[in-house]
């Protein structure tokens, strides 16, 4: 039952073409499209050039589905992804990381890019922990409250999607009732404000030297797992991370479209103040850093 | 450093009109470093409210856009020696350096292949350097970014075994900062809030020569010694400008001051040769390039930024040009309209920030208290 559990947890594959060619790579999860058709589609996530969008802080404009995925957790959805080719690393990471029940149609040229990332994220396939957030977010289901989740998870404040006060965050939010006045009409000012409020010193994680990287912390008793996944699709030259608990032990791989999974070293490791910091040397589309006490 | 640390030295100082609108204006820095002082020759350095300024006419031709090296060489021996009260130069750099020491010399080269630090100067300070006995190995130019370096050829002014590090091997990249040495602070809401210092001073360097220019900058005024010490040794320093406004008034002086790098920031080489006075730190702009043809050297980087300021100043009157102390709102032309029109601003500009660096001890600011040794070379 179990390893059924956990088989769940993979991103399937979309696949109409000869069915022998998934079986051949050991692609455990396979259907064709005609079924998938009723899933919820995703955007093919990735960054966009958007010039019309002059930002502050030269933010890249990215499209990402955690948000998404984790406002519609309660409503047990099933996704479908219709990619180009090259996007299937990023979006089997996406799916994984924010644990979503996914189902994928590549570019025929991509399977065996799409057998390897799931003979990855296979052997990395455990348990579900809970997400570890700073921040309550009550949904009223409008589209401005969808905005400031997407920008909350572009700065990385780690949310989860409640259906009344509740406690045990850092900040509770909720659109247009505790201060509607002090906020402003632009969602980035919202997100902005949400980030004042909390203060950076508090935040689960945080991420210096790249503004495409999206994270996900999950844990429980004494272990933790972060997801690291570049938008960018350009590897990363050391990224800096620091994560709330003091975790003395970690290990961390790393995954791209052109080679095999790698296991990679977190470098310059402190311990300090409550918080664990370290820097992945080089990030291409995804790292997976399994934390521990 | 806490702001209410900081906040104490400024005021201990006795603060004057630029630092007391300053004080109304500092961003909660959080400066984070493993590092103390070392020693005694550290901003402001061993000759404190001092400099030396030499003029020689034929140090550079700006017809033929060329250094003549021995000339260059001449007014070095002549700031040193002046400096110092040596009899030599070779006396003079001794004061400084030892066969023991790995030297950094911080290059600018923002403005290249049009405006940097020369490669005459370089070669002419390396040159001193293996005479003394640092090896050539443990000699380190360095600057920030590689593609603005890769334009000024320095390799062949230079010894074997001299190396370049260009820390940003991509824009942005992280990987030679040291991630345990940061300036942590939030100045418009960007999500990266931290800006470390290149890894090569925390952990190779024993001594540093910073070589700036004379130029004028859109954002902090002038840069000289300060903004080419501080925001050329730290990564993520572009997002304190935004809109009209800069936190170069206090952020530069802010950096210079952090450890390791106050304590190994020993000497200042003015590179003069040749000057922007509008539109810096590029030079994109042939007209708005000058030749001062002067070097100014001295172990107190606010008391040359001081002299530096009054250069710029008195060339962009002579232009016509508005005062870089302009703060009218009206002055404020973004992209090609200000760097086209010296009657512009492209920020609300702050050289005060030479001012401010005073209030943190790294130098004398007050000219009447400024002692400055001219010379000319034929």
């Amino acid at each position: 039952m179990t390893a059924l559990l956990l088989a769940a947890a993979l991103p399937g594959l979309i696949w109409d073409g000869h069915a022998e060619e998934p079986r051949r790579l050991s692609i455990p999860r396979v259907c064709a499209f005609a079924e998938a058709a009723g899933y919820q589609k995703l955007p093919v996530p990735g960054v966009r050039g958007r010039a019309e969008v002059a930002s502050a802080t030269r933010q890249p404009w990215i499209d990402a589905n955690g948000w998404r995925i984790e406002r519609n957790r309660g409503w047990s959805r099933v996704y479908r992804y219709e990619l180009p080719a090259g996007k299937t690393v990023l979006a089997m990471a996406e799916a994984f990381a924010w644990d979503a029940d996914a189902w994928i149609k590549i570019d025929p040229a991509d399977l065996a890019v799409f057998a390897r990332m799931s003979a990855f994220l296979g052997g990395h396939a455990a348990e579900p922990m809970p997400p570890v957030v700073n921040i309550g977010m009550l949904d009223d289901g409008s589209p401005l409250a969808g905005e400031i989740m997407n920008l909350m998870a572009r700065k990385n404040l780690l949310f989860k999607v409640i259906s009344s006060p509740e406690t045990g965050y850092d900040l509770v939010f909720r659109l247009g009732s505790e201060k509607p006045k002090t906020y402003p009409a632009n969602p980035a000012d919202y997100a902005e404000s949400i980030r004042q409020q909390l203060g950076d010193e508090k935040r689960a994680v945080r991420l210096y030297g790249t503004s495409s990287v999206l994270a996900r912390l999950t844990g429980a008793h004494g272990k933790a797992r972060l997801h690291l996944v570049n938008y960018s699709q350009n590897t990363i030259e050391a990224v800096r991370v620091r994560v709330r608990g003091e975790w003395p032990h970690r290990s961390a791989a790393a995954v791209d479209s052109n080679a095999a999974p790698a296991a990679i070293a977190a470098e310059d490791p402190e311990i300090e103040g409550g918080f664990t910091e370290f820097t992945i040397p080089s990030l291409p589309l995804y790292a997976l850093i399994d934390l521990s006490r | 450093m806490q702001r209410r640390h900081f906040l104490q030295t400024a005021s201990a100082l006795g603060l004057t009109q630029a630092a007391s609108a300053a004080r109304e204006d500092v961003p909660k820095y959080r400066l984070v470093t493993p590092y103390g002082k070392e020693g005694n020759m550290g901003m402001p350095g061993l000759f404190p409210g001092s400099l030396v300024s030499v003029h020689a006419p034929k140090s550079f031709d700006p017809a033929a856009d060329k250094a003549d090296p021995a000339t260059v060489e001449a007014m070095l021996d002549r700031c040193m020696a002046a400096l110092t009260g040596e009899k030599t130069a070779a006396a003079a750099w001794r004061r400084f350096f030892n066969p023991q020491d790995t030297v950094g010399i911080k290059l600018n080269c923002s403005g290249a292949p049009q405006i940097m630090s020369h490669p005459s100067v370089v070669a002419a300070i390396v040159k001193n350097l293996v005479a003394v006995g640092v090896p050539a190995k443990n000699i380190w130019l360095y600057e920030r970014f590689p593609d603005q370096v890769r334009t000024v050829g320095y390799p062949s002014w230079l010894p074997e075994g001299v190396n370049i590090l260009a820390a940003e091997t991509s824009r942005g990249s992280l990987r030679n900062y040291d991630p345990r040495v940061y300036a942590e602070v939030n100045f418009f809401g960007e999500e990266d809030t931290r800006s470390c210092l290149v890894r090569l001073i925390s952990e190779r360097l024993t001594k540093i020569i910073n070589v700036p220019n004379m130029k004028d900058h859109g954002a902090s005024g002038v840069t000289g010694c300060l903004k080419n010490i501080a925001y050329g040794s730290f990564h993520n320093v572009a997002r304190s400008h935004h809109d009209a406004k800069t936190n170069t008034l206090t952020f530069i002086g802010t950096l210079a001051a952090m450890e390791p790098l106050r304590s190994r920031t020993v000497l200042h080489v003015m590179d003069g040769l040749k000057g922007v006075w509008h539109g810096g730190p590029f030079a994109p702009v042939p007209r708005f390039r000058f030749f001062p043809r002067r070097m100014l050297v001295g172990t107190d980087p606010v008391a040359i930024d001081r002299v530096l300021l009054d250069v710029i100043e008195a060339k962009r009157k002579a232009e016509g040009a508005i005062s870089v102390w302009d703060r009218d709102p009206r002055s404020l032309k973004r992209g090609r309209g200000f760097r086209d029109d010296p009657n512009s601003n492209n920020f609300i500009r702050e050289p005060g920030h030479i001012e401010y660096a005073s209030t943190l001890g790294l130098g004398t600011y007050d000219m009447a208290r400024i002692r400055v040794q001219e010379f000319g070379i034929e």
